[in-house]
């Protein structure tokens, strides 16, 4: 299976000294636009055999560090960056503004 | 008999254990079930669930299967699809659930003051379904009416209608108790 990768590293802001890393993000080629991915990560410098599943749509993982809430709160915290950091990888336009036709002040000009 | 899917991906419980022998429980099977733990599951992905999500789409359970594992799949380590038969009336101690119905049947009075419905623009549900394909329209200004039209601010999205739209994503239905072993028919190898 082709993956296609997004890369994390220096993008995700994290406490000095944190023990987790995230690398990349690996989705895919062939289901490129699917909500799916897999977050792959580091601890203390070593790469993990498995990711962590997210749903894109959701915005959650589905697996989570039970036994160290250090580590879960710091990835709760990444992962809204790490979302945006794939919608702008995926979806490159989709950075933009809202349109200004769209403004409160526009709209519905009576 | 209506079948049903289950996708199991690469490291994940149910591809560890094989559910053909064991049939298929809950996380969490002594949570009691309720409408905001239904909504919590289906919208918000939660874990400690008292539900067993399953899906009337192949193609959904082999996206799960391919996609929501571990690790990607491949040919000499496959991901799975369960498939499951249901008898009417279903065995002993299992119940199903539609989210979709569930949310409709509970949800608020078309004349009480909070629905679940949306009050944006008619882009905003494709937003709703695609939060990053079509991230703009959930960014977009819900107007409102003149004159005064109140604080900027985008369309009410409420967790009924989130759950009615990934609920119907994944084509899912929550089996409740115990699927047992003798309802799953095959397990099927997936991988790209």
């Amino acid at each position: 299976m082709k993956i296609y990768a997004i890369d994390l590293k220096g993008k995700i802001p994290l406490p000095d000294g944190a023990a987790i890393e995230f690398l990349r993000v690996e989705k895919a080629l062939a289901r490129l636009h699917s909500p799916f991915a897999l977050i792959r990560y580091a601890l203390h410098g070593v790469e993990q055999k498995y990711g962590l599943r997210l749903d894109l749509d959701k915005r959650v993982v589905l697996d989570h560090f039970e036994d160290d809430e250090k580590l879960e709160q710091m990835t709760q915290n990444a992962l809204p960056r790490i979302i945006e950091v794939v919608g702008d990888a995926l979806y490159p336009r989709q950075a933009q503004q809202p349109e200004a036709y769209f403004s409160p002040q526009t709209a519905l000009a009576s | 008999m209506p079948i049903f899917y289950r996708g199991a991906g690469v490291g994940t419980y149910w591809h560890q254990h094989d559910a053909r022998l064991t049939g298929f429980v809950p996380k969490a099977p002594t949570i009691v079930s309720s409408m905001d733990r239904i909504m919590q599951h289906v919208a918000r992905g939660s874990i400690s669930s008292p539900y067993i999500s399953l899906t009337r789409s192949y193609g959904v359970a082999w996206s799960y299967a391919l996609e929501v594992g571990l690790e990607l799949p491949a040919e000499n380590s496959p991901a799975y699809v369960y498939e499951i038969e249901l008898e009417n009336p279903l065995p002993e101690g299992l119940h199903l659930i539609d989210p979709v119905k569930k949310v409709i049947v509970t949800a608020s009075s078309p004349l009480a003051p909070i629905t679940y419905q949306h009050d944006g623009l008619p882009n905003f549900l494709i937003g709703v379904v695609d939060p990053d394909g079509m991230r703009k329209f959930l960014d977009e200004f819900a107007p409102q009416p003149p004159p005064a039209r109140g604080t900027p601010r985008r369309a009410n999205l409420t967790i009924e209608l989130e759950t009615i739209v990934r609920s119907l994503r994944d084509a899912e239905i929550l089996a409740v108790g115990y699927v047992p072993a003798a309802s799953i028919r095959q397990r099927i190898d997936v991988y790209l």
